[in-house]
């Protein structure tokens, strides 16, 4: 049993947070090879996260957990921190005179999250593409140490890429059928994979679903049964381009934070990389986030915060245009506005808090207000 | 009830066994297969009584292989729909290349029993005829009448006649009478009635062979006994002709007795008449060559399931399937407007096999160089450009297979009458050759099996190359 694990669900007890503790208990479950005499414990705790049962319940199956754990010998093959992905000048040119993605070099480590992020037709797909093995770089290398075989067999590596596409594809029959489909190709018993598709339904929300088709079930649902269907094959590195673009505001926030702790999870920690549109919820959770602009990348630690030469607000106002310049004026500021929605950009020793203050004291209604300066946001 | 029916609930249940023990049989469909087909083959079964045998005339069984040859077609293709459903190999991640032979078995045997339905009426009437003109009684009467009205040729020289190309009508009558014909006169089989005898079924007089030294023997007794009969006298005995056929037709074939037309013989040949249609319709069931052919053709084509379908998306199946309607209309059209040589096959096909080929290749480059511009998904693009070459070369491969059946067919029953090629110096070789072309048919399916082991070692390191994995 990992000492860390037990650590990690005792101080979510501690905290309150039964559900989390639920949740990264049925993750270290499924992304290792548990001990069989949990397994009806396990089947417990998915039933009590599905059905959001009271926290005393919760935490009485996860001190069951733990008890259980103890007992138990779990080998980790794999340590966070560990490099997993390690791409070297990779670059893609599509055709002369097309999109040319610029070469990039970057380490991706288990247990960390890293989000893309962009405009549109910047590169964002490609460069996810060409780590997930669909896109063949025009130039540069990746390697996979912890993945790569004898013979570094590429098939076989593949297997240890989860990617889950923008669009996603259609599948066929009920979605219950496709995850086990996808679980017994990877040689798992009857039993283990009806047990295992069970839990991953429950853990992530999908299983009063199960029995539904393509067409039954929402964008976000979809998402989700991707999710189910790449993590039950345990990757080492898990590839989602776009992936809360079918989820609502809720969504989203579960959505990420769930993916902050399956990529820490105990003992098969994965690397994550995901791209999105909604900067600010992806950098709340991202370890590292690349910032892509017309096919180059500047990662958010060497670029933003090496070149703190500003201050950046963003914030939206109803109060009349002339009023804000003004309040800009005074303080020597650069202010960009789009109907009501203002960036302002300062001196870099002026702190948000003071211009927040600034604003108050201009009578600026203010309807929404963000610190810009360490965010990628910035770039946009 | 209808529900119940296609999916009964232990269909159901062994499909989520097969899902969880058995994925690879699973994704095949081949228990939903062997299911819909029993349903195929109990219909075949009621159309086997349903339809009377003096229905089997030509324009009827044209109709009959067009609806089942389409039927079957059909069948494939929904088959199909289904297995690449779940395309594991694309969409599942894991293939463990060493059960590919599992795989490939689950395809073979769902080709097998798809095709085997449109077979199973032709079955029921071999085996009901077979059933009705082998009883004792009627195989009595016909070997009676046979020997009691056998014509027997009066001289060596007559007996030549049978033979020796004379012009090119006599030649014509005589190969009638050896039931080799050139289909000029349509129909031209024989049926085995009993160890002994062989009859033709021809329109008008039947004509009948009868085999082995003591049958032939006691036909000839029978013969003379009822020429003294009637009062007439014949220029040899027993012993000279049997001296006679010993030493002229040793080596070459028994014997022709041609019946006499008698109004006996008559009815009964015509209360046989539907039952030896039925046999000689659907004769190519008792053929070994038939089923040699039929199962090794069900092997590229499984080969074809295996290999290319499971590596293509439903999406682009199903547009090819629809570029391949289009290309039969549009060839049709093209071949209806502008060639007029119908009686040519060999060049109809060499026309419409090109015709289908250049039509493939400018639509698999049309429709891949999409795909590559793209970028994406690189196994998609070859596995339609695969799928695109080979599909509408299918129907084209499947007909010069069929021709090259009836060709070997008609090979073999000439082979079996070496004397007459010897006289008239036809090219048709001799019994050796036929042995030689045998070897041919082992090779073939030689051929095929180091395909289906290669594909094991072959397809991984393809498979390796079309993944974009930087090396």
């Amino acid at each position: 049993m990992s000492d860390n694990l037990q650590n990690q669900l005792t101080s979510e007890l501690k905290h309150g947070n039964s559900q989390v503790a639920l949740k990264r208990g049925i993750d270290h479950a499924l992304s290792s090879s548990y001990h069989r005499e949990s397994r009806e414990i396990i089947r417990k705790m998915a039933e009590a996260l599905y059905t959001d049962a009271s926290n005393e319940i919760a935490n009485s199956l996860i001190i069951d957990y733990i008890e259980v754990l103890k007992k138990a010998e779990i080998p980790s093959h794999t340590t966070a921190a560990q490099v997993v992905l390690s791409a070297k000048e990779i670059s893609k040119q599509y055709g002369i005179g097309t999109f040319h993605f610029k070469p990039i070099s970057f380490e991706l480590r288990a247990g960390t999250l890293t989000g893309v992020v962009g405009q549109n037709g910047n590169g964002k797909t490609t460069l996810l593409s060409m780590l997930s093995g669909e896109l063949l770089s025009t130039t540069g290398v990746i390697d996979y140490p912890l993945i790569a075989t004898n013979n570094n067999d590429p098939y076989a590596i593949k297997q240890h890429i989860g990617y889950i596409q923008q669009r996603i594809p259609r599948w066929y029959g009920v979605l219950e059928d496709n995850l086990k489909f996808a679980l017994s190709t990877l040689d798992f018993g009857a039993e283990e994979i009806e047990f295992r598709v069970e839990i991953m339904l429950k853990r992530l929300g999908l299983y009063a679903y199960r029995h539904h088709t393509w067409a039954q079930i929402s964008g976000g649902y979809r998402t989700r049964f991707e999710l189910a269907k790449v993590l039950l094959k345990r990757p080492r590195v898990l590839v989602l381009d776009e992936p809360l673009a079918n989820l609502d505001v809720k969504a989203q926030q579960t959505f990420l934070q769930d993916l902050k702790y399956m990529a820490k999870t105990e003992g098969h920690p994965m690397a994550i990389i995901l791209s999105s549109q909604l900067l600010h919820e992806v950098e709340q959770v991202s370890d590292d986030l690349f910032f892509i602009k017309n096919g180059e990348t500047m990662h958010q630690s060497t670029t933003v915060l090496n070149n703190l030469d500003s201050t950046i607000i963003e914030f939206i106002s109803s109060s009349e245009f002339q009023v804000v310049q003004k309040m800009a004026e005074t303080i020597n500021a650069e202010l960009k506005s789009e109907n009501n929605f203002y960036t302002l950009t300062t001196e870099p020793n002026r702190s948000s808090k003071s211009l927040l203050k600034l604003l108050m004291d201009s009578e600026i209604d203010i309807q929404y207000f963000r610190d810009i300066t360490n965010s990628t946001k910035r770039l946009f | 009830m209808l529900k119940l029916l296609l999916r009964p609930s232990f269909l159901i249940k062994f499909d989520q066994y097969l899902l969880l023990n058995y994925p690879l049989v699973w994704s095949s469909k081949i228990h939903f297969v062997a299911w819909y087909t029993l349903f195929g083959w109990i219909a075949m079964v009621v159309l086997g009584f349903m339809i009377p045998n003096e229905s089997l005339d030509n324009d009827f069984l044209g109709f009959y292989w067009l609806l089942a040859i389409l039927c079957m077609v059909a069948g494939i293709i929904i088959w199909l729909f289904f297995v690449l459903r779940h395309n594991s190999t694309k969409q599942y991640g894991n293939r463990v290349f060493g059960r590919e032979w599992v795989n490939m078995l689950c395809h073979y045997l769902s080709l097998l029993l798809i095709t085997s339905v449109i077979f199973v009426m032709p079955a029921i009437k071999i085996i009901s005829s077979h059933i009705r003109i082998q009883s004792d009684h009627i195989v009595e009467k016909v070997n009676v009448l046979n020997v009691n009205n056998a014509f027997f040729p009066e001289n060596e020289y007559a007996l030549q006649q049978l033979y020796m190309p004379l012009d090119s009508e006599q030649q014509t009558v005589v190969s009638f009478k050896l039931g080799h014909s050139d289909n000029k006169y349509g129909e031209d089989s024989y049926h085995t009635l009993d160890s002994n005898f062989l009859t033709y079924d021809q329109i008008g007089p039947a004509f009948y062979e009868i085999h082995g030294k003591d049958s032939i023997k006691h036909a000839i007794e029978n013969y003379l006994s009822v020429i003294h009969s009637m009062g007439l006298d014949h220029p040899y005995s027993v012993s000279k002709i049997t001296a006679l056929i010993d030493d002229t037709l040793a080596y070459k074939r028994d014997l022709t007795f041609e019946t006499i037309n008698t109004s006996m013989n008559g009815a009964l040949h015509f209360k046989l008449r539907p039952y030896f249609r039925a046999i000689s319709k659907f004769d190519f069931l008792l053929e070994k060559a038939f089923y040699t052919i039929w199962l090794m053709l069900i092997l590229p084509m499984a080969l074809l399931a295996l290999t290319v379908f499971r590596n293509t998306s439903l999406k682009f199946y199903l547009i090819s399937i629809g570029v391949t309607i289009v290309l039969v209309i549009i060839n049709s059209i093209f071949i209806g407007l502008f060639f007029s040589d119908y009686d040519n096959k060999g060049n109809n096909l060499i026309v419409l096999g090109g015709l289908f080929i250049g039509w493939t290749i400018v639509l698999s480059v049309f429709s891949s160089r999409v795909h590559f511009l793209k970028r994406y998904q690189v196994i998609n693009a070859y596995s339609v450009f695969l799928f695109n070459l080979l599909l509408p070369v299918l129907p084209f491969v499947f007909t010069s297979l069929v021709f090259g059946y009836f060709e070997h067919m008609n090979y073999l029953y000439r082979c079996s009458f070496p004397a007459y090629y010897e006289v008239v110096d036809y090219p048709y070789p001799t019994l050796d050759y036929r042995s030689v072309e045998n070897w041919y048919w082992w090779m073939a399916c030689l051929g095929l099996f180091l395909l289906l082991v290669l594909q094991q070692l072959f397809f991984k390191p393809l498979y390796e190359r079309l993944w974009a994995l930087p090396k």
